[in-house]
Parts: structure tokens; C-alpha cells; sequence
């Protein structure tokens, strides 16, 4: 009797432990024929973008994932996305990329915000969560940032006056405003979210923020049951930094949601943990999710240091995306104890790994 | 006690006239920095701003201190009307802008902009009319003060005048709105030339230019062009450039890394308000506003708190902090040196602290502490 109730208790406390986070998602029903292989086009990128991106191919392949990738290379310095790669997202719907490096200062548009705006994805989604072993000075940080992706101060119209004086045009529109406000608050809902806040400088640029505020605040009726509260850019960083668990979902118009998921991502644990993605009506493309360091620095690149975490967590995303739910679980349960464990860790994390090591720990780990 | 150190400091004042007052005949420099020389004797004359809500408790808080550390202020207040002046559109007089413009050093507290139309806002008007172009905010850890970030120790630098905050809106069509942002050289330079002659009179090493100019080409573009022109000419100052997303992503993983940020103003807003959160929030976090001809206002940048108004609950650090740096730039670098201290001295003690730093003291008991730790 007593040996028994020994068994239970170690069962009992190996669990409560958390270190076999086991979740089995029983309640999938799968079609006849939803299992057959789906093609997503693949783009290495810049930088540390083929390293982290060879990442995910190994693991999706340790898994036997039903998706093949379709691998094409664009680099950031070419004035445009070449017409197959578009026609091969436009064809799969789905595509993960790793960074493209945009030259600063140069004549050449970025091609990240040229694929979102052809490809008309509207909202770029940024999780930022405290992984489970990974210390940071914040706590209860479960923050998801949505952020318009088309226009804003992101429209690209600049001119100059005269010599000396530049001008740039920043656009707001009603019909992007809302579309984002109903896809904010549709996540919250689906996801089980209780709260939105919009992230406005309506104070100083009252016409452009107001007209985005008078969206959110429109949906927000729409919606009774879940809190819509409103907070100005500036302050909203001092709270993330100082009290970050008032947070929960969070749309901003394109720059602020840029600041203010970078900052999130920066007090969760660093962007290179952090998953995200960008969503349109018809197409989705996952990648790092806070645009910062998604390129890397030629040193990391060399010793191949980067961190492959946010990556392979953006393509757990995907995966769910996509219809695989228990592809999805496994791949990040499989990370998330990789982390915890604290033996693989890349030096933004604090330890000396390379990027080989954490995936053939993760691979490892799988179930 | 406090009579004796007060005629002592009135001999030693009397003295350091006596060898100054050499410079003071000789020199043909500015007459600002000649009046700060022979301040021992002659005071100068300050504009002050108390404001609305906690404003008059704090800026007596400040007077006290100031009288007691024998600092040379004459103050000229002034307050916040209750109808528009039409010849400056806003709720504060002619006069009050005249005297600004007449002493060149001020000191505001916090200031609430009524509701309503027909005036410009209260900080706009002050902005525009004395041309104030750059906001100067040090944000350094507080030791004894404990925040998640112990090694914070930067100056962010933000434009004041153009950029994203012109006011220049318009709709285009129904649900379609543009709005101007306004980059200059003129001002970019004005700012960077700031920039670097402050990193040059205060020892730092580093400016960093903060800007997205990988997305708004032209506009970030200029104000880099400017502020690395201005580089060249100071070559002992390291300068570099990073993109405000990682900007915002470094400064909450380690800010140790950056020391002083130059920046166009929104971008200056929002990294001003990230570092005051980083070292515990605006009531603690000093603030001076540049302007042409070497007029310098500081001020605290906290709200006006009305609903602590009048309990002597609040906690005057940032104007007492403002009112420090006003002090360094005129120069009196020796009594800026004891009030900071003993403002430090006070908070690290730990035993009188106002209600929003975690402590149970009133206003005048805290700045009786300062004035004893003087």
C-alpha cells in the first residue's frame, strides 16, 4: 500500500514538476486525405536566415511533418520579390522565411514590407511570453502584439520640398483600421483573451490616430465580453517596462506596433525566443516574430550562434496553421523543455551553444 | 547652525568674486556665462512656473531647498491665467513668455491644458514661442532606489520641433487621412550640434542616433546625413547609429549599453518615457528644454496629479532634479553638486520617502531630510 501511494505521489509530483509538459490534443478530427503533404515555400533570407531556417527543415524532417518545402533565395538587396517566389506563396498560401537584410539609407524599399503590401497582409502578429526556465527580469509576461501591416508611416511617400526639407507622408485609412481592430479582437476571442488595447498617439496626431481609435472603439461593441481600453505610445512603453502583466492583446497602427513589440519581445526573453507571423485574407507568412536582429550580425553567422528558438516556434505556429495540431504540440513541447532545461543555449540566451546543438536537442527531445 | 554657514557662504561667495572678477571685465563671451560667474553676490533672476495641482506644493518644496543650499535665485513666478490672451492664444500671458525670454533660465512645473478649442496647448505655446529645440532628459539608476534596471546611466536627446508632432493633418477623402512628418536640416543640425556639445562638456563617450531610415528613407535619411556631418568634427566622440527597434529591444535587455541617444521626436518621445520607466518612473525623472540663444527652461515632466493636490503627498524629486540641472547650466556646478547629493542621500536612506517610491512620509518632511542631508 505504501509503495504504491509512492509511485502516485512521484507520478504526482513529475507532473506538477512541469518538466513533462504532456498535452495530447485528442480532439482533432481529421478529414480523409488531410494528411497528405503540403508544399510551403521556403526563403532562406539573409544572415542568419538560412541557418535558422536549416533548422526547421531538420526538425520537420525528425518529425516526418506532412509539409515539403519549396526553397527559393532572395536576398535584401534585389529591387524586387522575383516573380516566382511570389507565384509559388500565391499558389501554396503559406510560406516561412527568415530575414531579409534592407540596406539603410539606400535607394532599394524593404522587400519584407514589399511581400507584405502585394501580398496584402494586413496583420503581423507577435507573440511575447516568458518561456518556463529562462530567467528575465519580468515576470507574467503573456503579451500577444498585433500590428497593422500596410500603411501607417510604413506608406513609403516621402519627397523632398526643397533642398533641406523632407517631407513623409504618414497614412491612415478607415478601411485598414477596421480591418485590424475586427482581426484583434477576432484572436481574442478565438484564443480565449480578455483583454485589447489599442496603442494610439491621438493626443498629438489626432485626425490619423483618432480616425484608428474610432475603429477599435466601433469593433470593441461588437465584442461586450471582452475589456477595450486605449493607452498613449509613450506610456505604454514605461508600463511594459515597469508592469508588463496589465498587458494581454495589443493593436497598434505599423510603428508603434514595431517599438512597442520589440520592447515586449526585449522583456520576454530576447527576440531571438519570440514567434510571430504575418496574416492576410488569403496568405500567411511566418517568421521571427519581433523584427529586430532577425538578420544578425556577421559574427554570429560565422560561428553559427544563432538562435533558432523564435523560428522553430513561428513554424509550430504554421504547423497549427495549417491544420497539424499535434505536429504543432509535440514540436513545441519538445522546445519549450529544451529551454527549461538550460543545457542548450545560444548566447542571447546566456550560453555558448551553437545552432546545430539546440536542434539536435530539440529533435531529441521529441516525443 | 544654518546662520553660520549661511554668513560663511556669503564670505567664501565675496571671495570667489574677488578672482573671478577678472574674467568677468576681460571677457567678450556671452553675457549669460559672465552673469554666472559674478552670481555669488548678484542673484539671479529665474522664471518660475509652479503650475497646476501638486505644482505650487512642489516648487515650494524646491524654493526651500534652493534658500537653504544658498543657491543665488531670485525667483519671478508666474501662473497659468484663466482666460486666453489673445496676443499668444493660450492661457499664458505675454508676460510670462517675456520674462522667460528676458532671465533665459526657468523652471516649470506640471501643467494641465484645459479642454476645449480656440488655444493652443500650454506646452505647444511655450515650445514655439521661445523656440525650445531640444528635450535633455538623464536617466540614471537612483542607488538605494530599487527598480529591475541597476545600471542605467544615459541622456536621451530628442528633437522638439518638427518631425512627427508638426500638427500638419488633413483628410484626404472620408476615411482617409494623411499626416505630415517634417524633417529639416536646419533642425537636425541644431539638435546634433547640441548632441555632441553636450557629450563633449559632460564626458561622455558615445552619441548614438536613433532613427528607422531602413523603412523612411528620406526623412530618417536627412537627420542621419546631419548628425554624421556633425560627427566629423568631433572625433574623440564615438558615433553610431541603430535602428529604433533595436534600440527599443537593447535598451530593455541591457541598458548599460548606450549613453547619449540623439533622436527626432517621436522616436525621442517614446525612448525618453521607455528610460524614465526604466529607472522608476517620471516622478523621478528630471527634464531641461533647450532653446535658441541659450535659453534653457527645465521642467518636471509628471502630470499634475489633481487628485493628490493640496494633501502634501507629493513627491517633488523631478522638479528638484530640473531645478539642478537649471543649476548646471548656469554654471553653479558646486551647490547643483550638494543638492544632487543629498537629494540621492535622502531616497538611499531609505527612512523618508514619499507615497509613490513606497514610503509613508509628507512632502515637507521629505524636503526637510533634503535640506538637512545639505
Amino acid at each position: 500500500m505504501s509503495r504504491r501511494s509512492l509511485t502516485l505521489l512521484k507520478n504526482l509530483a513529475r507532473s506538477a514538476n512541469g518538466s513533462a509538459i504532456q498535452t495530447r490534443s485528442v480532439t482533432y478530427m481529421p478529414r480523409p486525405g488531410d494528411g497528405a503533404p503540403r508544399a510551403v515555400t521556403l526563403i532562406p533570407g539573409d544572415g542568419i536566415g538560412p541557418l535558422v531556417t536549416n533548422a526547421v527543415e531538420q526538425v520537420m524532417e525528425a518529425m516526418h511533418a506532412p509539409i515539403y518545402f519549396e526553397k527559393y533565395d532572395v536576398h535584401g538587396e534585389m529591387s524586387r520579390m522575383p516573380p516566382e517566389v511570389m507565384e509559388s506563396i500565391r499558389k501554396n498560401k503559406v510560406c516561412l522565411k527568415g530575414g531579409l537584410k534592407t540596406p539603410v539609407g539606400g535607394g532599394v524599399s524593404s522587400l519584407n514590407v514589399q511581400l507584405r503590401k502585394e501580398l496584402d497582409l494586413f496583420a503581423s502578429l507577435v507573440n511575447c511570453f516568458n518561456l518556463p526556465g529562462l530567467p528575465t527580469r519580468h515576470e507574467n509576461v503573456d503579451i500577444v502584439v498585433i500590428r497593422e501591416n500596410t500603411e501607417g508611416e510604413y506608406a513609403g511617400l516621402e519627397h523632398e520640398v526643397v533642398p533641406g526639407v523632407v517631407e513623409s507622408l504618414k497614412v491612415i485609412t478607415k478601411f485598414c483600421s477596421e480591418r485590424i481592430a475586427k482581426y484583434a479582437f477576432e484572436y481574442a476571442y478565438l484564443n480565449n483573451r480578455k483583454k485589447v488595447t489599442a496603442v494610439h498617439k491621438a493626443n498629438i496626431m489626432k485626425l490619423a490616430d483618432g480616425l484608428f481609435l474610432e475603429s477599435c472603439r466601433e469593433v470593441a461593441k461588437k465584442y461586450p465580453s471582452i475589456t477595450y481600453n486605449e493607452i498613449i505610445v509613450d506610456n505604454c512603453c514605461m508600463q511594459l517596462v515597469a508592469k508588463p502583466e496589465q498587458f494581454d492583446v495589443m493593436v497598434t497602427p505599423n510603428l508603434y506596433g514595431n517599438l512597442v513589440a520589440n520592447t515586449a519581445a526585449g522583456i520576454a526573453g530576447g527576440t531571438g525566443v519570440m514567434p510571430g507571423g504575418n496574416v492576410g485574407a488569403d496568405h500567411a507568412v511566418f517568421e521571427q516574430g519581433a523584427s529586430a536582429g532577425n538578420v544578425g550580425k556577421d559574427k554570429i553567422v560565422r560561428e553559427n550562434k544563432a538562435n533558432p528558438v523564435a523560428l522553430l516556434l513561428s513554424s509550430a505556429m504554421m504547423l497549427r496553421h495549417l491544420q497539424f495540431p499535434s505536429f504543432a504540440d509535440r514540436l513545441e513541447t519538445a522546445v519549450k523543455r529544451v529551454i527549461s532545461e538550460g543545457k542548450c543555449r545560444t548566447k542571447d540566451l546566456g550560453g555558448q551553444s551553437t545552432t546545430q546543438e539546440v536542434v539536435d536537442a530539440v529533435i531529441a527531445n521529441l516525443e | 547652525m544654518t546662520m553660520a554657514a549661511n554668513i560663511a557662504r556669503r564670505l567664501i561667495g565675496s571671495r570667489s568674486n574677488q578672482i573671478l572678477g577678472t574674467v568677468n571685465s576681460s571677457s567678450g563671451a556671452a553675457t549669460s556665462v559672465a552673469r554666472a560667474f559674478c552670481s555669488s553676490t548678484t542673484p539671479i533672476t529665474a522664471t518660475l512656473f509652479p503650475g497646476d495641482g501638486i505644482g505650487p506644493e512642489i516648487a515650494e518644496s524646491v524654493k526651500k531647498v534652493f534658500t537653504t543650499a544658498g543657491v543665488p535665485i531670485d525667483w519671478e513666478e508666474h501662473y497659468v491665467g484663466t482666460e486666453i490672451d489673445p496676443r499668444t492664444q493660450s492661457f499664458l500671458t505675454w508676460e510670462s513668455l517675456e520674462s522667460v525670454r528676458r532671465n533665459k533660465v526657468g523652471l516649470k512645473g506640471p501643467m494641465a491644458t484645459p479642454i476645449g478649442k480656440g488655444h493652443r496647448s500650454l506646452n505647444l505655446t511655450l515650445r514655439k514661442e521661445l523656440n525650445l529645440y531640444a528635450n535633455v532628459r538623464p536617466c540614471y539608476s537612483l542607488p538605494g532606489y530599487k527598480t529591475r534596471y541597476d545600471d542605467v546611466n544615459l541622456i536621451t536627446i530628442r528633437e522638439n520641433t518638427e518631425g512627427e508632432y508638426s500638427g500638419l493633418e488633413h483628410q484626404v477623402v472620408r476615411g482617409v487621412v494623411e499626416s505630415l512628418k517634417i524633417i529639416t536640416r536646419q533642425a537636425s543640425l541644431r539638435v546634433a550640434e547640441y548632441a555632441f556639445h553636450y557629450a563633449k562638456t559632460h564626458g561622455r563617450e558615445r552619441v548614438s542616433a536613433i532613427h528607422k531610415a531602413n523603412i523612411m528613407q528620406k526623412t530618417d535619411g536627412l537627420f542621419l546625413k546631419c548628425c554624421r556631418e556633425v560627427a566629423e568634427k568631433y572625433p574623440e566622440i564615438t558615433y553610431e547609429e541603430v535602428v529604433i527597434d533595436n534600440c527599443c529591444m537593447m535598451l530593455v535587455k541591457n541598458p548599460a549599453l548606450f549613453d547619449v541617444l540623439v533622436m527626432p521626436n517621436l522616436y525621442g518621445d517614446i525612448i525618453s518615457d521607455l528610460c524614465a520607466g526604466l529607472v522608476g518612473g517620471l516622478g523621478l525623472t528630471p527634464s531641461c528644454n533647450i532653446g535658441e540663444d541659450g535659453v534653457a527652461l527645465a521642467e518636471a515632466v509628471h502630470g499634475s496629479a489633481p487628485d493628490i493636490a493640496g494633501k502634501n503627498l507629493a513627491n517633488p524629486t523631478a522638479l528638484l532634479l530640473s531645478g539642478v540641472m537649471m543649476l548646471r547650466h548656469l554654471k553653479l556646478n558646486e551647490q547643483a553638486e550638494q543638492i544632487h547629493s543629498a537629494i540621492i542621500n535622502t531616497i538611499a536612506e531609505g527612512k523618508y520617502r514619499t507615497a509613490d517610491l513606497g514610503g509613508s512620509s509628507t512632502t515637507t518632511d521629505f524636503t526637510k531630510a533634503i535640506c538637512d542631508h545639505l
